[in-house]
């Protein structure tokens, strides 16, 4: 994560700023891909607490197909695939058998940094230095990357970022103008709306329980597979609570999730640059720092920001309520 | 009519062993063996993938920490920090206050109280330990204070209030024991030694007192939940918080009560754990007591007998995986996945439970209403 350029710590300079937001850029990828997949299915009105835990175990699990057959991208859809697999276990216990979601996610929270420290130890020995798995190359765009300020950020970047950012606007356009926005809402604000139109509810909320989790699968992969390259254990240290606030932070839609990841992002690279200088400040304050930060922004940026209205609810189609 | 001389009719004899097997295997301690039994076999398959003998390694983790005298008073040193933690947490989660930051509470309150100590350290022993504990609740109830006001005041869900404060304490830690509170006598990142802050013995044992502060928290908690008016608004507040909002002119007042108990609760948690154990604070120091004791509540039923039961439960665990990776080199993040299929399956078989309490509502009601006879 650390930037090997440590030359440019003149802050005034444009060169210090591109590098510090190329950085930012990169550290957002996979908590703004989390905190996406998060959005849909808390619209659907499911909260998955279990999201630090999907991200270990998908990440753990793309590292491993990554690792063993020579290709990150293959280690990416493992980790796209675990993330669904593991949604939907997820998924049969909330949606179906209507378990206790904040119990159930924290359940999931628990197994996940357990269960990876196992495997991981198990497999691959759990030493202090872990085996490399190849990452994606970096695809710099011509011309453009040459842009100041924001040609190193946005086009000089790994593969991995370009199929992030690519994800992201599909799905800005997809939720903006698409059939079944309204029916994910509708089923989680009004579920007996839902139903009475016609939808499944149960159905609704495990595609969403189950996709949600697969793109929190693809960050944890982008994390450990596209960035990091190798696995540790609870290596995703908190992201996966950070996506959850950062949902909260973008009043649970793409633009503004996506916006509140840069904003963690570039907090973060900031943090990493920070700590290089010499400063009287204590480096652990800026380790701090972006969760400080996260916290303020949730309470003050959001309080008018309101949850689908059946979050956490369970829908139980054969009884009044 | 019948005579109270009629035998009862021989059908019935089988029907009430039956009836006895379901209302056992219905209950919630039926549904919750049921449910660690079911995980005990998952963990059995994955300790035979990790090449060991299931069978072994779960009578080395029993004997370890039940049969054995330093197991039992290894269990009882583990279990004291995470039954302390998890009596406060259930508190919270019985009202559906969800504190699960309390490894951040529990980090602070050992750092005020290393910090008094350090600053009164001179003073009789008797002092110290006072100001110790004071200190550790202190430490713990103010951080807490934190997320409840954003909790409260800011309308932060409590999970994300709570959670994230955890990671500005670890770091906050870090640089209390490199810097402020260093001792200088290493190059270590540690703090100085409790000196006359340390727990004394147990006469007769080799267990600190600490120990005696959960034996006599569990009897005065489960009496304040079940006889109390806090108690009482604790558990109206889980049923139904909108009936207690409405007798309330402070809404919030509960949920912040709630939230900085457990802190209070974790950071003397915190203080027992450094003078009773540990004796120095260094990176690290509330070794994950905090996450565990989500579990020992959600699993002891938020109720502080049950938590009681489900800390020594949970620590015999631990110590057991201890013994079991220092004989077999099985590691104990193992013992910690067995731990979370536990809640997952406890949680699924509640869920199912409740699923078949409602048909057989369903069907009670369809048949009254038919006027059939059930």
């Amino acid at each position: 994560m650390i930037d090997t350029v440590l030359a440019q710590t003149d802050i005034l300079s444009l060169a210090f700023w591109a590098t510090v937001l190329a950085a930012g850029v990169r550290l957002a990828i996979s908590v703004g891909m989390a905190a996406l997949g998060e959005m849909i299915n808390e619209r659907a009105g499911i909260l998955n607490l279990g999201l630090e835990g999907v991200m270990l175990i998908a990440g753990f699990a793309g590292f491993a197909a990554s690792f063993e057959s020579g290709s990150p991208w293959l280690g990416l859809a493992g980790g796209f695939a675990v993330g669904a697999l593991v949604g939907a276990l997820f998924a049969l216990l909330v949606v179906v058998l209507r378990a206790d979601q904040v119990v159930s996610g924290l359940g999931l929270t628990l197994f996940g940094i357990a269960f990876t420290a196992f495997l991981n130890r198990e497999i691959y020995g759990g030493g202090s230095t872990p085996p490399r798995a190849p990452k994606p190359g970096v695809w710099e765009i011509p011309f453009l990357s040459d842009i100041p300020l924001i040609g190193e950020p946005f086009f000089s970047q790994s593969q991995v970022a370009y199929l992030a950012i690519g994800i992201t606007i599909l799905l800005v356009f997809f939720l903006r103008q698409s059939y079944w926005t309204i029916v994910l809402d509708a089923v989680g604000e009004e579920p007996r709306a839902a139903d009475a139109a016609g939808h499944s509810v149960v159905s609704v909320r495990f595609v969403a329980t189950t996709l949600g989790s697969a793109f929190a699968g693809l960050a944890g992969a982008l994390l450990i597979v596209g960035q990091l390259g190798f696995f540790n254990t609870g290596i995703t240290a908190g992201r996966g609570f950070i996506a959850i606030a950062l949902v909260i932070f973008g009043r649970w839609r793409p633009g503004g999730i996506a916006l509140g990841a840069l904003l963690f992002g570039t907090l973060d690279a900031l943090q990493f640059r920070f700590q290089t200088l010499e400063t009287a400040v204590p480096f652990e304050f800026f380790i701090a720092l972006p969760f400080a930060v996260t916290l303020a922004a949730v309470a003050f940026g959001t309080r008018r920001a309101r949850a689908p209205s059946a979050l956490t609810i369970p829908f139980f189609r054969e009884t009044e309520q | 009519m019948t005579t109270p001389a009629d035998p009862p009719p021989a059908t019935s004899e089988p029907d009430k062993e039956l009836q006895t097997v379901r209302r056992i295997l219905g209950s919630e301690v039926g549904v919750l063996l049921g449910s660690i039994g079911l995980a005990l076999l998952v963990g059995a398959i994955l300790i035979a993938w990790a090449g060991q003998n299931p069978l072994e390694v779960y009578r080395i983790i029993v004997t370890e920490s039940l049969f054995e005298a330093t197991g039992w008073r290894d269990t009882l040193i583990q279990a004291t920090p995470l039954g302390i933690i998890g009596i406060g947490l259930g508190y919270g989660f019985r009202a559906g206050v969800w504190n699960i930051g309390a490894e951040g509470q529990m980090i602070m309150g050992a750092v005020a109280s290393i910090a008094i100590i350090t600053y009164i350290g001179e003073l009789p022993a008797g002092v110290v330990i006072l100001a110790g504990i004071l200190f550790g609740i202190l430490g713990g109830a103010a951080w807490a204070a934190i997320s409840a006001v954003l909790h409260v005041r800011f309308k932060v869900d409590a999970v994300i209030a709570t959670l994230l404060m955890v990671f500005i304490a670890e770091p906050l830690l870090n640089y209390a024991v490199r810097q402020p509170l260093k001792d200088p006598a290493t190059f270590l990142p540690q703090s100085r030694t409790v000196g006359n802050g340390e727990l004394p013995l147990i006469p007769g044992t080799d267990v600190h007192i600490g120990v005696l502060f959960l034996f006599l928290l569990v009897p005065i908690a489960a009496w304040i939940l079940s006889y109390s008016r806090f108690g009482y608004l604790i558990r109206a507040h889980g049923a139904n918080r909108y009936a207690v909002y409405a007798n309330e002119s402070r809404p919030g007042r509960l949920p912040f009560i709630l939230l900085v108990l457990g802190g209070a609760l974790a950071g003397a948690a915190g203080y027992i754990q450094l003078a009773g154990v540990q004796m120095r604070v260094a990176s690290g120091t509330a070794a994950g007591f905090g996450f565990t004791a989500i579990i020992v509540a959600i699993l002891g039923r938020n109720n502080p007998i049950g938590v009681f039961v489900a800390a020594i439960g949970l620590s015999a665990m631990l110590v057991g995986a201890e013994a079991a990776q220092r004989a077999l080199g099985l590691p104990v993040a193992l013992t910690q996945s067995i731990q979370a299929i536990v809640v997952v399956f406890v949680v699924a078989a509640e869920a199912i439970e409740q699923r078949l309490k409602r048909r057989e509502g369903e069907r009670l009601a369809a048949a009254a209403e038919l006027g059939v006879e059930t």
